[in-house]
């Protein structure tokens, strides 16, 4: 009833889940509770195969789960959810774009799956990645790193509130590094919710984490 | 951005990533010509035998010319992350489904439809045969990419390219095979010929209302 109201402007408040149990191929979960509120940097630990990636993929609702086990906003309703999916900036282990297009056409293609508009200063974001001299360039000839960048790309050019981050610095070189550290802070000050998989201390990055969720 | 538009640009660059796949798409057109090419050396000149097996025979082999590449559809962007960025952004995804159809359909199909007329000059099929030929294989090829699709997006599990998308998909659409064939064997304006042509618009109909229904409700269930 009040879901058509807020739809254009739903701001995401908490992240919930419930109770959850998940098996791939061994149980991964079991009963695993936690709640994310806005404004905050989350990271996520735990050994290999502990199911890191697994939590994030459940977040970003490329696993599916049971219906009532995840809570947006205190509901579970699947309208809200499909809101809440939209909000979601999701980098998993592949960097996700196609090698036969070009970083251009990759955009493209991003903003059409968004549903927003390429930014009018491209260029600049492309600067910011130092992918400026690559635009034209199909990905296929990109090093890994930089596959990883235009993957990156999406975070500034399409912005969203939710980001799902696996492992985002490797690969990166310095000074994507601190570009990235430099966006991540600047989206946690701004009521953005940022969730991230790695092993290493993300304060030799410059991040402090509000939360960690240990699997 | 409304659906049509987002379809539009889909399309447009799924067509720009097969067009740079240009050998892989050139493979099934390849099988199809030297197939047709060369059954004349295996059964003969006598033109008896090659009109009567010709139409029937190239309906197979164009059948199997647009399966040849089936199992790199979806693999490609499940490996390369792709498909797990479309499905956690449901809304397009219906979008992307039929891009990716309409794209598959082109590159694979289109050009053994197109290149069926000319190569059926080898076996002086009359022209109506033609004409017929060429309408079933457009509706004939077209229900078999739904298939395809959905047989490639059932085997995205396996994460290994293998002929299993056509053993699974064979059994389904040799009905289609069947009528197809059926429909090409008559040589002027028949009334069995319409009928078989009706029977494949049917299918076709049937197939366009369920299988994307089915396929985006597989893609949107993980099944990466």
């Amino acid at each position: 009833m009040g879901i058509t109201l807020i739809k254009s402007s739903m701001q995401v408040n908490s992240i919930a889940i419930k109770q959850l149990t998940y098996d791939y191929q061994d149980r991964l979960f079991e009963r695993l509770d936690l709640i994310i509120e806005s404004g905050s940097l989350v990271q996520i630990t735990g050994k290999n195969g502990a199911g890191k990636s697994t939590l994030l993929k459940i977040l970003a609702g490329i696993l599916p789960i049971e219906p009532h086990s995840m809570f947006i906003n205190d509901c579970n309703d699947r309208q809200v959810f499909a809101l809440y999916q939209q909000r979601i900036r999701y980098i998993g282990h592949q960097p996700g774009c196609k090698a036969e297009l070009t970083v251009d056409e990759n955009l493209q293609y991003d903003s059409v799956i968004y549903n927003q508009m390429l930014p009018m200063n491209l260029v600049d974001h492309l600067t910011h990645w130092q992918l400026n001299h690559y635009q034209h360039n199909l990905v296929q000839y990109l090093s890994y790193g930089q596959k990883r960048k235009v993957s990156m790309l999406k975070l500034t050019c399409f912005p969203g509130q939710i980001w799902l981050l696996d492992e985002p610095y490797v690969g990166l070189d310095k000074a994507a590094c601190e570009f990235l550290t430099k966006i991540i802070n600047s989206h946690v000050q701004n009521q953005g919710i940022v969730i991230l998989s790695t092993h290493q201390e993300i304060a030799n990055f410059g991040l402090v984490a509000e939360k960690i969720i240990n699997l | 951005m409304n659906a049509v538009k987002i379809y539009y640009t889909m399309l447009h660059l799924e067509c720009a990533c097969m067009w740079r796949k240009q050998l892989q798409c050139l493979q099934g057109l390849m099988f199809f010509c030297l197939s047709v090419v060369f059954l004349p050396f295996a059964v003969g000149s006598d033109l008896n035998i090659l009109q009567a097996v010709g139409p029937g025979y190239m309906w197979i082999m164009a059948i199997f010319a647009s399966l040849l590449t089936a199992d790199s559809i979806f693999s490609i962007d499940n490996q390369s992350g792709f498909l797990e960025k479309t499905v956690s952004a449901p809304d397009c995804l219906t979008a992307y489904y039929f891009a990716k159809l309409t794209a598959y359909f082109i590159f694979s199909s289109v050009p053994v439809i197109l290149l069926t007329p000319v190569l059926s000059l080898l076996y002086q099929l009359s022209i109506f045969t033609i004409i017929i030929l060429s309408i079933t294989l457009t509706l004939g090829t077209f229900i078999l990419n739904l298939f395809t699709l959905l047989g490639s997006i059932l085997t995205l599990p396996v994460n290994q390219r293998n002929n299993l998308v056509q053993l699974l998909i064979l059994p389904m659409i040799t009905p289609v095979l069947i009528i197809g064939t059926m429909a090409s064997y008559f040589t002027e304006p028949n009334q069995l010929t319409f009928s078989y042509i009706y029977l494949l618009l049917a299918i076709f109909l049937v197939a366009m209302f369920l299988l994307p229904i089915a396929s985006i409700y597989l893609l949107r269930c993980g099944n990466t």
